[in-house]
């Protein structure tokens, strides 16, 4: 039996009516009904994080997460400053409703959500055109290619589902690049946070892995994992994606006009020139605007511009806005992207900087070096900035309404 | 001079900047999300130096309403297709009319048969893209970026024929007696032709703005 195969039911009701088991019964089973459960963040990618967020954070997301009902707006407080990536799997899972807030509640629909998903892998399997199922298939061959955990089962194929299912249901039966990068990364972390949440040598490999050999770890866990528990987990996970998508009209990143990127990118552009006057005035001395830098950092959420183990606490903070103000997670997206232009715009106010340089500099941050921690603070500032700027409008709002101008 | 690379998804042309620019091929590219860049300079036959300014695009541009920003002031393009996967010749025919509903009038095209290494998988004949190149009066040359067969010549040809109509334009307008020339707005259109006085490092000179 594999050292990821189910525990028996546990003392919070967790019972394996779904016909592939949950990715979270065991999850929770180990995580929160155990007494010495505690957060241990010494390993890998978390050292960081840890420093900046001692116990006293995950001790606050455990008491959101254990209760009969589950405090969601805690938890969402709680992502905002990073979960870390045991507690990752369940911490979006809650965010995204996939988790209902009753645990007792957990069981039923996450057994309806599986057999969902199966029927909507047949769906999409009938009725996808042929054209558009290569396509994704060639991206599913593109998808990470560093990593080659994507170009041979059984990712590929529980990625190229996920794809196929997307397109089909969300997206008029059209493929959108930008996605795959997504979808991949979110079951990855998906699969390494269920299965760091339990034990056995995979897991123990994985939590003791260094970012360079991370990859080739979740290859070797994902490979030797029952099949049913790789769906469960690919379900779950594509659940999540579809639910942060479904917020503040994200889902038109990936329809074939992508009108939601061109809203995001105007949107840039005038907080830019509003915010960052002497940025925006460089850059536009130099002719560029947002949709040569900005397009891929909106259209794959970041994913191609950081390291694995930075996008987790800037998911969790996705996800944290997707549960708390669902309508203004595009706004956030905007403010992550201004704050890069904070952080990094300096160099590009030099009067002699060629258009060449300008471009390189912002296609190419230099982010590699960026932490947990630094993504945990890159968050908190773009919240707090998107913060402002909202009580700001409502004020606007407000003084608008109590006070009409007359009609000429 | 600003060039741009279109074509459908997974033709290569992300390789063949990567090869004309760094000479280097990748097995493990990703797909282009938006639009990336790099530059390179060719001296040409008669002792110019030119610079080009290479825009590399998603292959799913035609999707997207966003093209405008990415084709305002390229006075080249190299349409991309794949002699290994005839839809994407087919789509050729959809790549023009993109070009000419967002490019500028006077674009440069030169349609490119790419991955021409793979002799075994052909399905698109050379004698096919040729007489399409022809009845539309664009400039046709097959590469593989694999194996660096002809990248250097599809890039100098098609940077060497702006030059060309550059000159051209140049010279007409000065016959015409205007003399004088406007700057673009966007930098990123800007034609620059910079004498080969063997320092590529000297400031560019601007001759022309196109």
């Amino acid at each position: 039996m594999s050292n990821l195969a189910r525990h028996g039911d546990d003392d919070l009701g967790f019972e394996a009516d779904s016909e592939f088991g949950s990715a979270y019964d065991e999850y929770e089973y180990d995580e929160y009904s155990c007494s010495e459960y505690g957060y241990e963040y010494g390993d890998g990618d978390d050292d960081q994080l840890a420093e900046a967020y001692p116990r006293a954070l995950p001790l606050e997301l455990e008491h959101a997460l254990v209760g009969l009902m589950v405090d969601v707006q805690q938890v969402a407080r709680c992502a905002f400053r990073g979960v870390g990536s045991r507690a990752r799997a369940v911490t979006w899972g809650v965010l995204a409703g996939l988790l209902p807030k009753w645990h007792g509640d957990r069981p039923a629909a996450l057994a309806n959500h599986h057999l969902g998903y199966v029927y909507a892998v047949e769906a999409a399997a009938v009725r996808l055109a042929p054209s558009v199922m290569d396509r994704i298939d060639t991206d599913v061959e593109r998808t990470l290619p560093r990593a080659c955990v994507f170009s041979r089962p059984p990712l590929s194929i529980s990625l190229a589902r996920m794809l196929r299912v997307y397109a089909h249901a969300r997206a008029d039966g059209q493929y959108v690049q930008g996605i795959s990068d997504l979808a991949g990364l979110m079951l990855v972390q998906y699969l390494a946070s269920v299965s760091r949440a339990t034990s056995g040598p995979h897991a123990d490999a994985l939590a003791a892995a260094q970012p360079v050999l991370w990859w080739a770890s979740i290859g070797e866990l994902a490979a030797s994992v029952p099949l049913e528990f790789l769906m469960a987990v690919e379900a779950e996970a594509f659940a999540c994606l579809d639910s942060l998508l479904a917020a503040s009209g994200l889902r038109g990143l990936y329809t074939p006009t992508q009108p939601r990127v061109l809203e995001l990118l105007d949107a840039v552009d005038v907080l830019l020139e509003n915010e960052l006057p002497a940025l925006a005035a460089a850059l536009a001395a130099r002719g560029i605007s947002s949709p040569l830098y900005a397009h891929r950092w909106i259209a794959c959420l970041f994913a191609r511009e950081l390291p694995v183990g930075v996008l987790g606490p800037i998911w969790d903070a996705l996800f944290a806005y997707r549960a708390l103000e669902a309508n203004r997670l595009g706004a956030f997206v905007v403010a992550l992207c201004i704050e890069l232009l904070r952080m990094y715009g300096k160099p590009l106010l030099a009067p002699d900087l060629t258009f060449e340089a300008a471009i390189h500099h912002l296609q190419h941050l230099p982010l590699d070096s960026w932490g947990p921690a630094d993504a945990v603070r890159f968050t908190a500032r773009a919240a707090a900035a998107e913060a402002i700027r909202h009580r700001a409008h409502l004020l606007v709002e407000a003084e608008a309404e109590a006070d009409p101008s007359p009609d000429p | 001079y600003t060039v741009v690379l279109i074509g459908d998804s997974a033709v290569g042309k992300s390789n063949l900047l990567s090869r004309f620019t760094r000479d280097e091929f990748s097995l493990e590219s990703k797909s282009t999300i938006g639009v990336e860049f790099a530059t390179r300079s060719i001296s040409t036959d008669d002792g110019k130096v030119l610079k080009a300014q290479i825009w590399d695009t998603a292959g799913q541009e035609r999707y997207r309403a966003i093209t405008s920003a990415y084709y305002r002031g390229a006075v080249g393009a190299l349409l991309v297709y794949d002699i290994s996967k005839y839809e994407t010749f087919s789509n050729v025919e959809r790549w023009l009319k993109e070009l000419r509903d967002h490019a500028e009038n006077h674009i440069e095209v030169m349609l490119v048969g790419n991955k021409s290494d793979l002799r075994h998988l052909r399905v698109v004949m050379t004698e096919d893209a040729e007489a399409f190149a022809q009845e539309n009066g664009i400039s046709f040359i097959e590469t593989s970026a694999l194996d660096a067969s002809n990248v250097e010549e599809a890039f100098s040809s098609i940077l060497t024929k702006i030059y060309e109509k550059v000159s051209r334009k140049s010279m007409n307008s000065d016959a015409a007696g205007s003399g004088k020339t406007k700057p673009m707005a966007n930098n990123a259109s800007k034609v620059i032709v910079v004498d080969n006085e063997n320092d590529d490092a000297a400031p560019a000179k601007k001759k022309k703005c196109c």
